[in-house]
């Protein structure tokens, strides 16, 4: 009883912080990536919108 | 030449320096206040569910990331038919961004529903319908890629993936029947992955938050990735002139030319 | 483009072509079929065919080893094609993609038909099945088949002349593939009376399959030859 309380437990909260340590570790790569590359590119060729 | 217009165009006002700009500020906050009403209800106030108990957590989790997974599947489709089309870089990057988004989600549904699965049939994995349909397209989806990342001249490289794109979302709804059939004469419906129409009032606000969070955290990176793309497209254009000019002033104190 | 026998005229010029070569390579009966009756006795040493498992899975183990050959046949018809760039040459000559694309469908089709032929005797003699609901049987072979040979052309096609091509082709393919492996063994199971179900829906989703493919690959195979 106990031992499935913790296993639903640790599962949500598995959940959880996969789908947001996913989701924040791509979106922290594609920001840093494009910091990177904005280095690179000269300032006229990078304007949004 | 050159940096005076260059200069010029950055006093008007100064180009960003990464991929965000306001839009996506303002979009990013709104995914962040809905992220926190999210996990204060998702987590602390709404009730364990009559059925699911408290399992239902991770399925305010699980829906979201697969409806997210669909959407960027939707765009990548759309624009795989748009470049055939139009032919322009604009749909190419939109479409192969998208693609990368949805696998990532797609990736994470599949982990949710295994540790769904651990908790209500004590096994991580069974063959249930959506869960194996999920597999299935995860796969495709990553073939996308695969190819993305072959190196190629751009206008076949997007003739490819656009190619792929099409095929691949035209098969989502046959792989869903199929499977559906197949299990269907073993197991009865599935809960995963529904929305219950008889939620209680704090639990179907946890759940629309958190989808809709889902949704613009999934339209957010979508655009950063497109622009990082576009970036990264430009940079490719530099890249000869770049490398030339790097290998110039590397040699240079060296020979001691151009000093 | 005003070619004297139109699409279907090119279909069976290019499948016509497809089955030549075919005959004086040779390849298809020295090579893929000894591969697949290999796997058939490969899945017999893997599950031991006395306690019945043989059996009961053979529709399954049928099509898998089906599919395996399909990416066989697929990397042998296209990397012809593109090593001597005869796809090139085909869409210079002036012939419709469609045309292109249905001839290679028809020539795979049959050659693939005929393995399966061949594997249905190495399968009743080495497994010991017994068949029944014969015309079932002969629709989902066709029909999986045709839907096989369809969606195979398209990435057999684009898979072609990447130097990948030996890994990303199953990649590609094989998921793609998934809803015909369990539709063909599941109908097969009905004809062979393992499940209560009627096994015609499952020939219906595989002729779905098919004629999307079909259709899809009639249309993106002038893409494909142009830009891919």
């Amino acid at each position: 009883m106990n031992s499935s309380n913790l296993t639903e437990t640790l599962c949500i909260v598995g959940a959880w912080l996969v789908t947001f340590g996913a989701v924040g570790a791509y979106g922290a790569a594609v920001i840093l990536r494009g910091r990177r590359l904005s280095k690179i590119v000269p300032p006229e060729q990078r304007r949004w919108m | 030449m050159t940096t005076t217009k260059i200069q010029s165009a950055s006093t008007v006002s100064p180009a960003p320096t990464g991929t965000g700009s306001r839009g996506t500020k303002v979009l990013g906050g709104f995914a962040l206040v809905f992220l926190a009403i999210a996990v204060v209800y998702g987590l602390f106030i709404s009730p364990p569910d009559a059925q699911l108990g408290n399992t239902i957590r991770i399925i305010y989790m699980h829906v979201p990331t697969v409806m997210a997974a669909y959407l960027a599947f939707i765009i990548t489709a759309v624009s795989s038919g748009m470049y055939l089309w139009k032919r322009t870089e604009f749909w190419d990057l939109l479409g192969s961004s998208a693609a990368e988004i949805g696998v990532l989600f797609f990736a994470v549904t599949i982990v949710d529903g295994a540790l769904w699965g651990k908790v209500t049939w004590g096994v991580f994995w069974r063959w249930e319908p959506r869960l194996t349909t999920s597999a299935v397209l995860l796969i495709m989806y990553i073939g996308y890629l695969a190819v993305r990342a072959i190196p190629a001249d751009p206008r076949t490289r997007a003739t490819r993936c656009a190619i792929i794109g099409i095929v691949a979302i035209v098969n989502v709804p046959i792989v869903h029947k199929a499977v559906d059939w197949w299990r269907g004469l073993h197991q009865g419906k599935t809960v995963l992955g529904t929305i219950d129409p008889e939620m209680g009032g704090t639990q179907l606000f946890a759940m629309y938050s958190s989808l809709i969070a889902g949704l613009l955290v999934c339209v957010w990176l979508l655009i950063h990735r497109f622009r990082a793309g576009f970036l990264a497209e430009r940079a490719s254009d530099l890249g000869l002139d770049q490398a030339l000019e790097e290998r110039r002033l590397e040699s240079s104190p060296a020979t001691g030319e151009d000093a | 483009m005003s070619q004297p026998g139109g699409v279907l005229g090119d279909a069976l010029l290019v499948a016509r072509k497809d089955l030549l070569l075919e005959r004086r390579a040779k390849i298809g009966i020295g090579q893929v079929l000894p591969f697949a009756i290999l796997v058939l006795l490969l899945f017999a040493f893997a599950l031991d065919p006395d306690r019945g498992i043989l059996k009961l899975a053979t529709p399954g183990l049928f099509w898998v080893t089906v599919l395996f050959s399909a990416v066989l046949t697929l990397q042998r018809s296209f990397a012809l094609e593109a090593e001597d760039g005869i796809l090139e040459a085909l869409r210079l000559s002036g012939m419709s993609p469609a045309g292109i694309y249905l001839g290679k469908v028809t020539a795979l089709t049959i050659e693939l038909l005929l393995l399966e032929a061949v594997l249905v005797l190495g399968v009743a003699v080495l497994y010991d099945t017994k068949f029944l609901g014969i015309p079932l049987l002969f629709a989902i072979a066709l029909l999986a088949t045709l839907g096989i040979a369809g969606a195979g052309a398209v990435y057999g096609a684009l898979a072609a002349r990447l130097r990948s091509r030996e890994t990303l082709l199953p990649l590609l393919l094989l998921p793609l593939l998934a809803p015909v492996l369990i539709a063909a063994t599941r109908g097969c199971e009905v004809s062979l009376e393992r499940e209560a179900m009627s096994g015609w829906p499952w020939a219906a989703l595989l002729g779905i399959f098919a004629l999307v493919y079909l259709t899809l690959g009639s249309f993106l195979f002038r893409p494909l030859l142009e830009d891919a």
